[in-house]
């Protein structure tokens, strides 16, 4: 289960002091990074660093509030679609020059640790395709979806929006089994590792695959709760 | 400790009898017989065993299916009325009133050298293994009911099963745990 769903956390509010809020969820640090806060401004609250920065603030806690917590849905009608699309852009950056390259590292010492392992052979294979699944779905989502939100601002032609509807449509379907695969693949890899082994190695494969699980429920929850019905309701209003 | 690796409940004598021939002819013998289901603190005590109950009292004890499991029991549901059973229950195996004594015979067998055939490291019957296998190389449900000669609400309800068994809900999941046991390439 994850810590969302089983621990109650405090709502995130505009006074709150950044250093407060990492010392109560550190998860949300690269969130954090995501908007180019850095951490030394700890002492100051989060309306201060937005003013400071030129952030908008009901984004920010709205989007720090969706991640700390699995049962806060923040006010999708108030949600600036130009600013949600630059933060998903921007976490699909995080995810290929961080979170992947640190995957495809630990697989590499498994490799050296065990190899040629069933194990390591099955799990590499199994991670080579899941990614690769991952990284069509991200391309797709960023050549025809966040298009789509300059595309309504531009007042688009009326070909262009249904085509985009169908694309939208389709999107919907695609975040099922993110969550699914991940989960499985942790279930899996707790029953065989191997007896005699580097535990630390493994602890660290889990918790890596735990904190992508939980990145690509919240980035799907994003996606699916607040972006697509938005666009599907905006394009109804344009026909 | 019980002498049988079987337990029935279900409340007509003649169902009890029945089974019972069925069970003697399969050399497994009776552990004990319930009318209805028993009190918790006796069905604590189970393993390594097969259940026979009455599907009307499935409902009783389906909260404690995964315990079941991780306990070595099996649960085969007796459903001799006219209504639809209910999908969602936790069984790994029905019997049918239309049932001729031959078919109880064949279902009940795989259940009769229970904890000898079964391999222990994956916890799964032969017949859940067997469908774990067309899963894993991309049989749809159909198909698998076709090939192996039985119902969809059969391969549903095996793949339910091997969900609850392993842990693992996706289908590339489950070819991934097929691979790295050895039941597929």
């Amino acid at each position: 289960m994850r810590d969302s769903d089983s621990i109650e956390h405090a709502l995130i509010e505009a006074d709150d002091q950044l250093c407060e809020v990492l010392g109560r969820n550190i998860d949300l640090l690269p969130i954090v990074f995501r908007f180019g806060i850095s951490p030394n401004m700890g002492q100051s609250t989060l309306e201060e660093i937005c003013l400071r920065h030129k952030i908008d603030l009901d984004f920010l806690l709205a989007v720090l509030n969706t991640y700390n917590s699995g049962n806060y849905f923040p006010n999708t009608d108030s949600i600036d679609l130009a600013l949600l699309t630059d933060f998903l852009t921007k976490t699909h950056l995080q995810l290929k020059q961080v979170t992947i390259p640190l995957l495809g590292s630990l697989m590499q010492k498994l490799k050296i640790k065990l190899p040629g392992s069933k194990l390591t052979i099955t799990l590499e294979r199994y991670l080579n395709d899941y990614i690769s699944r991952l990284m069509e779905h991200i391309e797709f989502e960023e050549k025809y979806i966040f298009p789509l939100v300059g595309l309504l601002n531009k007042n688009g032609s009326g070909s262009e929006l249904k085509t985009s509807t169908s694309k939208l449509k389709k999107l919907f379907g695609q975040h099922n089994n993110v969550e699914t695969e991940i989960s499985d693949l942790i279930m899996i890899i707790l029953q065989h590792i191997p007896e005699d082994t580097d535990i630390q190695l493994f602890h660290d494969i889990l918790h890596t695959l735990s904190h992508f699980e939980k990145e690509q429920v919240d980035h799907a929850r994003f996606e699916d709760k607040i972006l697509v019905p938005r666009l599907l309701k905006l394009f109804g209003t344009k026909f | 400790m019980h002498s049988g690796n079987c337990i029935i409940i279900h409340p007509w004598p003649i169902v009890q009898i029945g089974l019972t021939n069925i069970l003697q002819s399969l050399k497994v013998d009776v552990a004990a017989y319930y009318l209805t289901t028993p009190e918790n603190e006796i069905i604590q005590t189970w393993n390594d065993l097969f259940v026979l109950i009455d599907s009307k009292e499935i409902e009783m004890i389906q909260k404690q299916y995964k315990s079941f499991k991780r306990r070595n029991i099996d649960i085969i549901g007796i459903h001799f009325e006219d209504s639809h059973i209910d999908d969602g229950l936790p069984m790994d195996e029905i019997l049918y009133p239309s049932d001729t004594q031959g078919m109880m015979f064949s279902k009940l067998k795989p259940f009769s050298n229970f904890g000898k055939h079964k391999q222990p490291s994956l916890h799964l019957s032969d017949r859940e293994i067997e469908v774990l296998k067309l899963v894993a190389t991309g049989f749809s449900n159909k198909q698998i009911s076709e090939k192996l000669f039985i119902s969809i609400h059969t391969v549903i309800s095996h793949r339910k099963h091997i969900t609850i068994k392993l842990g693992v809900k996706s289908i590339s999941g489950l070819t991934f745990y097929a691979i790295l046991n050895d039941l597929i390439e």
